[in-house]
């Protein structure tokens, strides 16, 4: 949880302090990006989306941790998981503890698909630049690098729903054994 | 997804794809980027005699990222067996033609006026200079142009040629100049 946040945070920082800088014509940072566009928009693009995913890298990180950790034996306090889901009715603890995994992984389902919208607006942006439909030139490298850097965390996205997924779906299963 | 292994086997597939993907991005924009920066040596690719207007015509390439500009031309004239001409010389033609990178231009070159057309055998020296916007230096191709023979490739061959199969590509250069 304190993880989320200072990352979070960092990266927000990051990117005003970073965006201040370019717009107020700072430290020359404009220049250096216009020097380099595609590691500009790489960069926009990692940081920009990462803001986005972190709560869901962090959810479904640490939903696959605590289901993983509850198939082992280990039992979870029921407000912890309710925190981590940012669902505040305690009546909710009288469910049991795979089914409030399964409210978690339900809590992050709408981010996902807002979040994934997202990358598929700026993967088509990119598509269409490759295809020469917009024109050519910086705007098709920036765009391709604002598309590279987007799936970066994008992947680890992907990569951590599936995991997320499979162990809540074998928490459901082991609690019913 | 039942199965964790297979979960992880493609995140890393994907993960691999992906690196490839930025890291070839990254390479391809900076060799784009040194590349054109890079003046090229324009190439000669096809010279062609123009009777009518009594002319070569020179498709001239420029294999670099940077526009190159021809200042000045000249050619040197040697005679070859079958003309009645004598050799001449003439230089410092001044011309402003811009090669854009990556393209092949076309850059005609009259011949002396009222000189006999070109007939078998007959030689065309061309010098192009030109310059590039990193520095002021002129450098120069030079282009030998043999009368009936089309391409460099094929000189060693002339030699061997009959006179018939001459006398036919004499006829192929009079057609094509007059398209």
């Amino acid at each position: 949880m304190r993880a989320e946040k200072i990352l979070w945070w960092i990266l927000v920082a990051l990117f005003v302090i970073g965006s201040v800088l370019i717009f107020f014509h700072l430290l020359a940072l404009g220049l250096v990006a216009i020097a380099y566009p595609e590691f500009a928009s790489f960069l926009i693009g990692l940081f920009g989306f990462w803001i986005f995913a972190n709560r869901l890298i962090f959810g479904y990180g640490g939903l696959a941790n605590s289901a993983a950790a509850f198939l082992k034996g280990k039992q979870p306090l029921k407000k912890d998981i309710l925190a981590k889901a940012k669902q505040p009715i305690e009546k909710l603890e009288e469910l049991s503890i795979a089914s409030l995994f399964a409210l978690w992984q339900g809590v992050l389902e709408p981010f996902k698909y807002a979040y994934y919208f997202a990358f598929f607006l700026v993967f088509v942006c990119a598509m269409l630049f490759e295809l020469d439909l917009l024109g050519g030139g910086i705007a098709a490298i920036a765009a391709k690098g604002l598309m590279l850097g987007a799936a970066v965390p994008t992947l680890l996205v992907f990569g951590l729903d599936l995991m997320a997924a499979h162990y809540v779906a074998s928490a459901l299963k082991f609690e019913e054994a | 997804m039942k199965n964790p292994a297979g979960v992880l086997v493609i995140s890393i597939l994907l993960a691999i794809l992906l690196g490839w993907v930025i890291g070839s991005f990254f390479t391809e924009t900076s060799i784009s980027k040194a590349i054109a920066n890079i003046p090229a040596s324009p190439i000669v690719v096809e010279a062609k005699y123009n009777k009518d207007e009594h002319s070569i015509v020179y498709s001239i390439f420029n294999p670099g990222g940077m526009p190159e500009t021809i200042v000045q031309e000249a050619f040197v004239f040697k005679p070859g067996k079958e003309t009645k001409e004598k050799a001449y010389v003439v230089s410092n033609i001044p011309v402003h033609i811009t090669l854009p990178p990556g393209e092949t231009t076309e850059v005609i070159m009259k011949l002396k006026t009222g000189t006999e057309k070109l007939h078998l055998g007959d030689v065309v020296l061309a010098t192009f200079t030109y310059v590039h916007p990193l520095s002021p230096d002129l450098y120069t191709v030079v282009h030998p142009f043999e009368m009936g023979s089309k391409q460099p490739q094929k000189a060693s061959k002339q030699a061997q040629k009959t006179p018939s199969s001459q006398a036919q590509e004499q006829q192929e250069n009079h057609e094509g100049g007059k398209k």
